[in-house]
């Protein structure tokens, strides 16, 4: 144990005598590991969309290689071309909800309407229009109230509440309890009854999209929809917005997601039954099979986060050389150290540990400085309404990286110095 | 001492520092793939927003009219007619679209095909009324513009549709054979091509192949919202704007507002998405450099310490300081070259990577030439400190112990 005190005093010393040196040495690893953080976390925010999603959740899906999936190869709307597989028409969703099979169902589509808070003058406002089921299926915390329910769906007329989403609650009440206020939609005056919770830098499977109004959105039933006659943001094959709602909901264009929940496997078999007579080139998805879809982030995050990683290599090569080239100037040093009886094993495991411990350091002070610099890239790249959050996750990857990395950098170091002749210097004092 | 000489010590001096100086090799070469690539990813988002649009940007004006309760269609469509009317007065071309120059989210393109032919071709379609190639600023280079086609359809059913260059090449191998030709699209059904003008685009989400648009035929309205575009040539975007106001004010209607803005091309979300990742690609590749200089410059004292008996040595022997200056120098430059030349392969082989997963990352000349002149620079400035540190150890340091 004293030996174990001797030495780590002999690693802090070291460390203190070139205090410049050392500050470089922690700075550039912290610089990079910075970098390297902010890629992990905005790659975060598209990975792990499943959330807290129940395992017996469907959608209803047609053919993912449409002619737009190979004009949006290899851009930065890669996915968008498969898109288009995950609308269904009105009509399609009225067949299926029919047959009573599913024992929960959502539509889920958006659209831009004129609206906003009763005492402000209208603005344009992103709706999704969903059925009441849409809380349950998808699990969905409330940070204010809670959702709309079936029986005010049902009842006659329907009840017209609507629920917000987080990040909308934070644009339009800057984050205050909305419960109780009035929003006016297409004319329309509906009761907030509750505000969601949206999980901290991740974006949800069921809002996952290209446009913003994806996640800053209203949530009101599909109830409503004939009344307030939504636009659709998305419809395939196009849909003219000039032909009206109606036109919209009666044809055969795709406008909506479709959710089921099927909770057993006769359900399951029976509901693909129905949905081959009534849509024939569409198929039942598992949340499962659509998540892993997500689980790669969008193309330029990857390149982003593969590049980072360079960095992260160069600057570990950089703290291997200082470290060298600070050993090997000690030589002289390290060479009355072995005369004295230390060992080899002793010498190696303390440049080992000042390898690690420079390495650690710049970890740490580069999540640190992380935190400005996922501030400044999600200031400049306003990609997703969604925060990007440095969770303990990230924090512990990047960790575990950067102890790896540490034992890398101090591995050849340290053998080099540790192969010292204890007699090759000694003369020379 | 000629610099050729020169080489054969320092080469033996790199062959007896071969940990050390291979490490700076492999720094060097992983510092140029990472610069590289960020001045191609740049490079890359700087054109997705800085790019020729083909149109007056600075004279063109958007205006909204948001219906407060859901409209027909019809009531819309009257409502469209009195708007362009009023519009006019200004004495600006103006055009009822269905989207404004300035998208702020992507759409789905219109598939379009020759009758008869099964290859299909993505255009971004844009329905307007008959005077939209004055609003937008469009040069027809064959054929006429919409309004050359009364009520926006011919005779026989079939809609008005002006192609871009592109387009026209494209799907009918030049503009002279598209004109007149029949053209089906997903969204508008039966088209004949009236016109071809020159190639434009709108900023924004409206990649790839953004010059490939079709421009057709309809008096486009949604029951929520109808959408302006105007210009009048010569008059500035702040003086269209003014006047567009203050025309549709006049038109009174309790049950809607209206919204004119100018054409302001860093107004759009991709805009500033295209902006602020050339911003942090940048950063990137500065950190990068700064991370290897700010190592080099801080290893300047131990590598001279290392080698003072060294250059005294040489000193002793009559080298002069600026030969001792030169010495660094060339050495640094030998690994700096050592270094670049294993960083062109790999940066090949990460190109060929990075390409399977975005397509367009295209490795140029440019950016390797770019690199490689700061790899250079900032090797050499690194290399200075120590060198004229060593210049400064005098002759007699040849015979100090260490």
């Amino acid at each position: 144990m004293t030996n174990l005190f001797y030495n780590l005093r002999l690693v802090g010393k070291s460390l203190q005598r070139d205090r410049w040196f050392t500050i470089v040495m922690v700075l550039s690893q912290a610089l990079s590991v910075s970098i390297f953080v902010t890629a992990l976390v905005s790659a975060q925010r598209y990975s792990n969309v499943k959330g807290h999603l129940r395992g017996d959740v469907f959608r209803i899906e047609g053919d993912r290689k449409s002619v737009l999936s190979r004009f949006y190869r290899g851009t930065q709307f890669e996915s968008f071309g498969e898109f288009t597989a995950n609308y269904v028409s009105i009509q399609t969703v009225r067949a299926l909800a029919a047959t009573g099979l599913a024992t929960g169902a959502t539509v889920s589509f958006v659209s831009g309407m004129a609206g906003g808070p009763v005492e402000r003058p209208p603005g344009r406002l992103p709706v999704r229009f969903v059925d009441a089921d849409q809380f349950d299926l998808f699990n969905i915390d409330f940070r204010y109230g809670g959702p709309f329910t079936r029986a005010d769906e049902r009842a006659s007329p329907p009840v017209p509440a609507v629920v917000l989403s987080d990040v909308l609650n934070q644009q339009l009440y800057g984050g205050a309890d909305s419960v109780g206020r009035t929003m006016r939609i297409a004319g329309r005056d509906f009761r907030v009854v509750g505000v969601m919770r949206q999980r901290p830098g991740k974006i949800n499977l069921w809002d996952f999209g290209v446009a913003p109004e994806n996640v800053a959105n209203l949530l009101v039933p599909f109830v409503f929809a004939d009344e307030l006659r939504p636009v659709p943001v998305m419809s395939w094959p196009p849909m003219l917005p000039d032909s009206g709602w109606r036109a919209i909901a009666a044809s055969p264009s795709g406008i909506t997601e479709y959710w089921v929940r099927l909770p057993t496997r006769d359900a399951q078999t029976r509901f693909a039954a129905a949905l081959a007579t009534i849509a024939p080139r569409m198929s039942l998805r598992s949340a499962d099979e659509i998540a892993f879809r997500f689980s790669k982030p969008p193309a330029p995050y990857r390149v982003f986060v593969i590049l980072t990683l360079v960095v992260l290599e160069v600057s570990v090569i950089n703290l291997m050389r200082m470290l060298l080239a600070k050993a090997t100037s000690r030589a002289a040093e390290i060479g009355i150290h072995r005369a004295l009886g230390a060992g080899r094993n002793t010498i190696f495991g303390r440049q080992l540990v000042e390898g690690v411990i420079v390495s650690m350091a710049g970890s740490v002070l580069g999540l640190v400085l992380a935190l400005p610099t996922v501030a400044m890239f999600d200031r400049l790249i306003p990609d997703s309404p969604v925060a990007l959050a440095v969770t303990p996750a990230i924090v512990i990857t990047v960790l575990l990286v950067c102890l790896l990395a540490g034992l890398v950098t101090g591995i050849y170091p340290a053998w080099r110095i540790a192969a010292v002749a204890p007699t090759r210097y000694l003369g020379k004092i | 001492m000629s610099p050729a000489l020169e080489v054969g010590p320092i080469l033996r001096s790199l062959r007896h520092h071969k940990g050390t100086f291979s490490l700076l090799v492999l720094e060097v070469a992983l510092g140029f793939v990472m610069l590289t690539h960020t001045l191609i990813l740049a490079r890359y988002y700087f054109r997705l927003h800085i790019y020729p649009t083909g149109l007056p940007e600075d004279e063109l004006v958007v205006a909204r009219r948001r219906f407060l309760h859901p409209r027909d269609a019809d009531a819309a469509r009257a409502t469209v007619r009195a708007d362009l009317a009023t519009l006019a007065g200004t004495g600006a071309a103006v055009a009822a679209i269905d989207i404004a120059p300035l998208p702020n989210s992507a759409d789905f393109p219109t598939v379009l095909a020759r009758p008869g032919d099964a290859r299909e071709h993505l255009t971004w379609s844009v329905r307007a009324t008959s005077d939209i190639v004055a609003a937008l600023g469009l040069e027809v280079v064959a054929g006429t513009g919409l309004d050359g086609v009364k009520g926006g359809h011919y005779a026989d059913g079939a809609t008005a549709v002006l192609l871009t260059r592109s387009v026209a090449e494209q799907v009918f191998g030049t503009a002279g054979a598209a004109l007149g030709k029949d053209v089906n699209g997903n969204t508008f059904g039966r088209g004949r091509v009236t016109g071809v003008v020159r190639d434009f685009a709108f900023r924004g989400s409206w990649v790839p192949a953004a010059m490939m648009i079709s421009v057709v035929a309809a008096e486009p309205v949604t029951e929520h919202e109808l959408v302006y575009v105007m210009r009048a040539a010569g008059r500035p975007r702040a003086a269209g704007v003014e006047a567009a106001t203050r025309a549709l004010a006049g038109t009174a209607d309790a049950d809607s507002t209206i919204v004119v803005t100018g054409l302001d091309r860093n107004a759009t979300r991709f805009a500033t998405i295209s902006q602020g990742a050339v911003i942090i690609a940048l950063w990137t590749g500065f950190l990068v450099v700064a991370v290897a200089l700010a190592g080099s410059l801080a290893l300047a004292s131990f590598s001279v310490a290392e080698r003072t008996r060294q250059i005294g040595v040489r000193r002793a022997l009559g080298a002069s300081r600026k030969v001792i200056v030169r010495t660094f120098l060339l050495e640094n430059l030998i690994l700096t070259a050592f270094g670049l030349a294993l960083g062109l392969g790999l940066a090949v082989a990460m190109n060929q990577v990075l390409r399977r997963i975005m397509s367009d990352l295209t490795l140029t000349p440019q950016e390797v030439l770019a690199s490689m002149a700061i790899f250079i620079g900032s090797g050499l400035l690194s290399a200075l400190v120590p060198a004229r540190r060593a210049a400064a150890i005098p002759p007699w340091a040849a015979t100090r112990t260490l």
